[in-house]
């Protein structure tokens, strides 16, 4: 019920029905891919250009991209199957092998150093696979039983005698790069942050490869150690955690413990162990290994390599990192790892015909911009993730079940396996009785073997003494007046009764010892049984928890489908949420915007009534001014009247004061005419005056009247003005607050970008890591090396060289030229002379670019010490040199600008440049006209320097 | 070069001599007062307190604790040496580092170490990583874990320096699972870092032309697409400009004469004054070396001219280091692979030794003026204080603020900054 169940779910889940089917069928393998690989919410990413596809699938296959003709030449190909003949004419170059090989090389060894094997050795032997094509189950399985015994196959053996032959080394690497599984954490207990890593898992792994060792042996004079092997017993272990004690036999990952025939000790070799031999045992668990794991049924085998030739592709597994596979690690997509690696099975583990399929998919044809218009995907996504849910839902309730199915017939297992752990204990009681008393028997036929052969030896001596003692004898009657004979005589009898003795004494020893081996021989008899009874009463618990042990990986092989179903759906539920969201945040973006302009456009009106209001207050100030001229005017006007009317009133005065003066003369003198005239005119002359006062009194009010009004004016003019200020100024003050508004809003805005661009980001390394966008893939030290070599003409000088040699010392034909398989056999000639020639230049790149020795070699990181490299080494500067035929020269030497241009581009970035691209080095070589050499240098170093070229896109 | 060896003095010949002879035991000598001898005009001010540094110095070989730091005068095992009292009252060590006795109010020792590892590689594995080599794994140095936990984000500098004796330079391959972003970058012979000068066939004006295209060029593409990636090549470019415009850091010519004198005018004098310059300057850790101390034959000999060159130059880099107010903030360690046996072989030398050995420490939280841990009568077993390597790497990161019971994560996957079987001394933290 439960497995209808979760396989119904899983069908739902993919969303396509009966795939398998479709497997089964001819439908081709890139077209499986690109069914699998339809993106979520109708997002249609782009393809890549043709040159962006040339530069890729050229790093990708051969290594190197192409030569700026080749570039040109297939820019421009109409043809439009073009890009299936360049990939299958990138397989069909030399170059291929090399660059495959360097891929498996870091895969399997990760930069580790030649002890045992040479790693030149090492890196023909994997270039000679590659050309051969052997598949990859072949390869492995070589590595894997390889004894370096041969030494033709001695580079094989490098995996495990360049690991120092360490048990537990070889353990975890066996299970990283082989099984995709890195249960180094689950050695001592099982593993703490993985569930689906046991520590049986890591002892039952173990146990097939502990039996090996590394043993020094010489061969022809020389020693070398090779990877021998003794016969394999049952490993006991514990948890560091858990004091359960536990058994396991061999077991690959996701097998059964393997049924192993039972041997006596001293009976399981086929080539035993001695002096200067490499020993086979009967059965051999290293061998045993290597089948099981590339017989084609191992599925972790399968999806390890499916997972790792997938991300040579595309520079990321589907499972990432490609070592750490487990359902909670799930691939971004299960059924698709799945189909790969039951169809590479299926196609015979061919290496090249797999990532050919590859190639030829439209996902890797993926182009790498980050696709625009975003935001209608998303109600498409709003029902995806309704949909996802809901099947999140389901497959929950139905991993719960998987999940217990599993608890309980691990359970079961365990049960089994703790019932014979006491029998297992008795048999190896009885194997170590069994293995004391062979070795106490083994010792006892050796003495009585050395007692017989010593006294064999005492024999061989004993017999021409005994017979010249007789001779003696019998001379010494016949000549008894010999002297020297007579002597002789009876000294040689003595000396042959002598040896006589000792004879008898060794025999003695000889019967003692023979006798001895009796009792060692009986108990070894009596120990034999016991071995066997035991053997014979453990074996069916063994087989037992072997039959327990089936029903519990189906059950945990079904718990971690299930749950690797699960988390691969949270991923696509995850997604999906976030391209759902994305109209939200955006709208918020646009309000906010909205907000900012809307501040904006009330700053502006707050401007232009601050402008407006300069007319007012021009108006107001014109109003103080004529005011302030009349004021000027009639102030003037005022104190004029005021001065003729004081100068009128002192004389006045004056003219009183005399009238006065000369009044009481005229008293005192009544009669005297002149002064009572004089005091009649002076009378008239006053009266006059005051008159005019009077007047100019008039005068004078009047002239103040005006000035008390224009100071009324004025003050008032004044006073508008000053309110005319406040208010220019209360609007000055507006425009800071609306200009604050605005920072604010935009910085809002900016920050709601911000966010919108954040999840963009987001979804972009989404749609990286499921392969809906193309990935940048920095290139390898190797890679680097190559590719700088090619773009700058440095491959091409050297690779010419080793045609005219060749030419020269092996001219072809014009027969030969014309046979393909000829010419093919040529260019791996050349490639290989031109590698020769070029090779000691990697490790310049490998010490800067490469990760430490034993380290993975895919991460990438950038350092100053690179940078330095480029800029400043001495290497890099070299190349890009003006030199002989190089891209420097070939740009200096160009007339036209333009084709300049398009020849650095095409050679150093395998694509045209664009018009402003163009412009821009048509202008740098014009201003630096006086050096052109070194303009053209400064540009083909400003593009290798570029991530455009550090990457692979 | 002339080097003058204070101590090929008559009298350590003579009592060299003496040993040869009779086992002579040697009477304690006199001690010299006075601290601080050197004062150099406060540098301190300008370091930021809060950034704690490291400087290692690589005792290579393994340098005899009895002719160091454990001295057991009139002994059998004891060799020809006194012991002399130093600036701390009640602490004695050998003759050979009269300098250094000086300074020990700076400093800590730990006399109980016993790392049971006698092999070379392996002691040397265990002291710089805290944990014992196992096939199957690779555990990143001290000065790998210093950089990755202490230097601040914002500098350029590299924070792992790593002077070596000679050699060219380069970046090591000791930072195993943090990455090559935390390798040492190797001073060759103390040189500057490769690659940091322009070459020298490049006109200044080209070398600017060609950086303002290459980063016009590599905008452009980062137009299309900005990754992670994208962003930590970009950098390194930025990272490569910033160190050449402080290729000066690494200029130790750039030091006084007049200290260049003091240190001493051989390499390791030279490479103790441009630590201290490195730390100055801000660099987070720094490891030095001195060799060879692996003195199966002649041992005695041996330490007579190697201590006496290391003991001027690091009795001058603490008294500095002290003088400068820097020893708040940095963090010193003085080890080996192993120390030398108790006893003495028929070449007068002394074999390898990991049972009962001692280190010396100094500055941040390690207590000064201190001496921790004890050996027995003759020097064979610890008594007391035992430590060992995993304990001691816990330690030094305990002294410098980091939580050593914290993990890094590496891809997700949480690992252990050190060994979680053991845990710090705190007899040696204040």
């Amino acid at each position: 019920m439960r497995t209808s169940a979760t396989l119904a779910w899983q069908a739902m889940l993919i969303g396509v029905i009966a795939h398998a089917t479709a497997l089964a069928e001819g439908e081709p393998l890139h077209a499986l891919i690109d069914e699998r690989m339809a993106p979520v919410s109708g997002l249609g990413p782009a393809q890549c250009s043709d040159a962006e596809f040339l530069r890729r699938v050229s790093l990708d296959l051969v290594g190197m991209p192409p030569t700026s003709d080749e570039a040109r030449q297939f820019i421009s190909d109409p043809v439009p199957d073009k890009r299936q003949r360049l990939v299958d004419r990138l397989f069909a170059s030399p170059h291929y092998a090399r660059h495959l090989a360097n891929t498996l090389d870091l895969m399997l060894m990760e930069r580790r150093a030649g002890t045992h094997v040479s790693i030149d050795d090492w890196r023909a032997w994997l270039v000679k696979c590659v050309r051969e094509n052997k598949p990859w189950n072949m390869l492995a399985r070589e590595i894997l039983q390889a004894d370096g015994d041969d030494p033709a196959e001695r580079p094989a053996a490098r995996f495990a005698l360049d690991r120092a032959s360490d048990p537990n080394v070889l353990t975890r690497d066996v299970g990283r790069i082989f099984f995709g599984r890195d249960m180094q954490c689950a050695q001592c207990h099982d593993h703490p942050l993985v569930d689906d890593y046991l520590q049986s898992d890591y002892q039952g792994l173990l146990a097939f490869i502990a039996p090996s060792y590394a043993l020094v042996r010489t061969v022809n004079g020389a020693q070398a150690t090779v990877q021998a092997e003794r016969p394999g017993t049952d490993v006991t272990f514990q948890s560091v955690f858990v004091g359960t004690p536990r058994r396991t036999g061999a077991r690959a990952p996701d097998c059964v413990m393997i049924d192993e025939p039972f041997y006596l000790p001293g009976e399981d070799y086929t080539v035993a162990p001695a002096d200067n031999v490499t020993p086979a045992p009967k059965f051999s668990r290293r061998a045993k290994l290597a089948e099981m794991a590339t017989d084609g049924s191992n599925e972790a085998f399968n999806r390890n390599i499916a997972n790792r030739l997938w991300a040579h592709m595309f520079g990321r597994g589907l499972v990432y990192p490609p070592d750490m596979q487990h359902p909670d690690n799930p691939a971004s997509d299960p059924e698709l790892l799945n189909i790969l690696a039951e169809r590479f099975a299926a196609m015979n583990f061919d290496i090249r015909a797999f990532l050919r399929e590859i190639a030829l998919s439209n996902t890797y044809q993926r182009s790498f911009d980050v696709p625009v218009g975003l935001v209608s995907l998303s109600t498409q996504a709003t029902v995806e993730v309704a949909k996802f849910e809901a099947q999140h839902a389901s497959l929950e309730q139905v991993q719960s079940a998987t999940e217990e199915a599993y608890t309980k017939a691990a359970e079961t297992w365990q049960e089994t396996e703790a019932a014979m752990l006491p029998v297992a204990a008795e048999f190896d009681a009885a194997r170590a009785k069994y293995t004391e008393a062979k070795t106490n028997h083994d010792a006892a036929l050796k003495a009585a073997a050395d007692a017989t052969a010593a006294m064999q030896a005492k024999q061989a001596l004993a017999t021409p003494v005994q017979t010249a003692a007789g001779a003696a004898q019998e001379a010494a009657k016949t000549v008894p007046e010999d002297k020297a004979l007579a002597d002789a005589a009876p000294k040689i009898s003595a000396k042959a009764e002598q040896l006589a003795a000792e004879i008898t004494v060794l025999a003695k020893t000889v019967e003692e010892k023979t006798a001895a081996t009796k009792p060692t021989a009986d108990a070894l008899a009596a120990a034999k049984p016991a071995v066997e009874a035991a053997h014979a009463k453990v074996a069916p618990l063994i087989a037992a928890v072997r039959q327990a042990e089936q029903p519990m990986l189906d059950a945990r092989r079904k718990a971690s489908a299930d749950l690797e179903a699960l988390a691969a759906l949270d991923r696509r539920v995850e997604t999906a949420k976030r391209i759902a969201k994305l109209p939200d945040v955006n709208n918020v973006v646009v309000v906010a915007n909205q907000a900012a302009t809307a501040k904006q456009a009330e700053l502006t009106a707050t401007e232009k009534q601050l402008a407006e209001f300069a007319l007012v207050v021009a108006e107001h100030e014109q109003k103080v001014k004529t005011a302030s001229d009349a004021m000027t005017a009639v102030t003037a006007a005022r104190d004029t009247s005021r001065a003729e009317h004081e100068k009128r009133t002192q004389l006045a005065d004056a003219l009183t004061a005399a009238f006065t003066s000369i009044d009481a003369a005229r008293q005192k003198l009544p009669d005297d005419p002149p002064i009572v005239e004089a005091a009649l005119k002076l009378q008239a002359s006053a009266e006059l005056a005051r008159t005019q006062i009077g007047e100019s009194q008039k005068k004078f009010d009047e002239a103040s009247a005006a000035y008390k009004a224009a100071d009324e004016t004025f003050i008032a003019a004044q006073e508008a003005l000053a309110a005319a200020l406040a208010e220019r100024a209360r609007r000055e003050q507006a425009i800071e607050l609306a200009k604050t508004n605005v920072s604010a809003a935009q910085a809002e805005a900016a920050a709601k970008q911000s966010d919108f661009e954040k999840l963009v980001g987001d979804l972009t390394d989404r749609w990286t890591a499921d392969f809906t966008l193309a990935s940048l893939k920095p290139l390898t030290p190797e890679q680097l090396c190559w590719t700088v070599f090619r773009v700058t003409g440095v491959y091409d000088r050297y690779w010419q060289a080793e045609v005219a040699e060749l030419d020269k010392a092996k001219p072809m034909t014009d027969q030969q030229k014309k046979d393909p398989a000829q010419v093919a056999a040529r260019d791996v000639e050349l490639e290989q002379k031109t590698f020769d020639k070029l090779k000691e230049n990697i490790p310049i790149f490998v010490t800067f670019y490469g990760a430490a020795a034993g380290q993975p070699q895919g991460d990438f990181f950038s350092t100053a010490d690179q940078a330095l490299f480029a800029v400043n080494g001495g290497a890099i500067n070299s190349w890009v040199a003006p030199a002989a035929g190089n891209v420097t020269e070939k740009i200096t030497k160009q007339e036209d600008p333009k084709a300049a241009a398009e020849e650095l581009y095409l050679s150093v970035l395998t694509r045209l440049p664009s018009d402003a691209e163009a412009a821009e080095v048509v202008a740098h070589l014009a201003n630096h006209k006086d050096n052109k050499p070194a303009a053209a240098q400064e540009l083909v170093w400003a593009l290798l320097n570029s991530a455009e070229f550090r990457f692979n896109h | 070069m002339n080097i003058h060896y204070a101590c090929k003095s008559l009298e350590h010949r003579i009592a060299r001599r003496q040993f040869l002879g009779t086992m002579a035991v040697a009477g304690a000598g006199a001690m010299t007062g006075g601290l601080g001898v050197f004062s150099t005009p406060a540098v301190a001010n300008q370091l930021r307190s809060d950034q704690k540094r490291i400087v290692v110095f690589n005792m290579h070989g393994g340098l005899s604790q009895l002719e160091s730091w454990d001295p057991k005068p009139g002994t059998a095992t004891g060799g020809p040496f006194r012991a002399i009292p130093t600036s701390v009252p009640g602490i004695h060590i050998s003759e050979l580092l009269p300098e250094t006795a000086r300074e020990m109010h700076h400093l800590c020792l730990v006399r109980g170490v016993n790392t049971s590892e006698d092999d070379h590689g392996k002691g040397a594995y265990m002291m710089l990583t805290g944990r014992r080599q196992t096939p199957a794994a690779d555990y990143p140095q001290i000065g790998a874990v210093a950089a990755k936990a202490l230097t601040p984000a914002d500098t350029s500098l590299p924070g792992y320096i790593l002077i070596t004796p000679g050699g060219g330079g380069g970046r090591g391959a000791d930072s195993a699972y943090l990455g090559p972003k935390y390798s040492s970058v190797q001073l060759g012979n103390g040189n500057p870092p490769q690659n940091t000068t322009r070459p020298e066939a490049m006109a200044e004006a080209s070398d600017v032309a060609r950086q303002d295209l290459r980063r016009h060029v590599n905008e452009r593409f980062l137009n299309r697409r900005r990754t992670a990636v994208t962003e930590a090549f970009t950098y390194s470019y930025e990272q490569a400009q910033q160190l050449m415009r402080q290729r000066d850091v690494f200029d130790v010519t750039k030091e006084p004469e007049a200290d260049a004198e003091r240190y001493g005018k051989h390499d390791f004098g030279r490479h103790c004054l441009l630590a201290r310059r490195l730390l100055e300057k801000g660099i987070t850790f720094v490891q030095l070396s001195h060799s060879n101390y692996d003195t199966h034959n002649e041992n005695f000999n041996f330490h007579i001219e190697q201590l006496a060159e290391f003991d001027r130059s690091f009795s001058c880099f603490v008294a500095d280091i002290a003088a400068r107010g820097m020893l708040d903030s940095t963090l010193i360690v003085v080890l080996s692979e192993f120390g030398r046996t108790p006893n003495i072989n028929q070449y007068y030398g002394r074999d390898h030794w990991s049972r009962s050995w001692s280190i010396c420490m100094g500055g941040c939280r390690v207590p000064r003026g201190h001496a921790f841990g004890k050996t027995s009568a003759d020097g064979t077993a610890v008594e007391d204080g035992e430590v060992d390597h995993g304990k001691l790497f816990r330690t030094y990161l305990e002294a410098v603020g980091v939580d050593s019971s914290g993990s890094f994560d590496i891809a997700g996957q949480q690992i252990p900054i050190a060994d979680p079987a053991v845990s710090a001394v705190p007899e040696l933290l204040t």
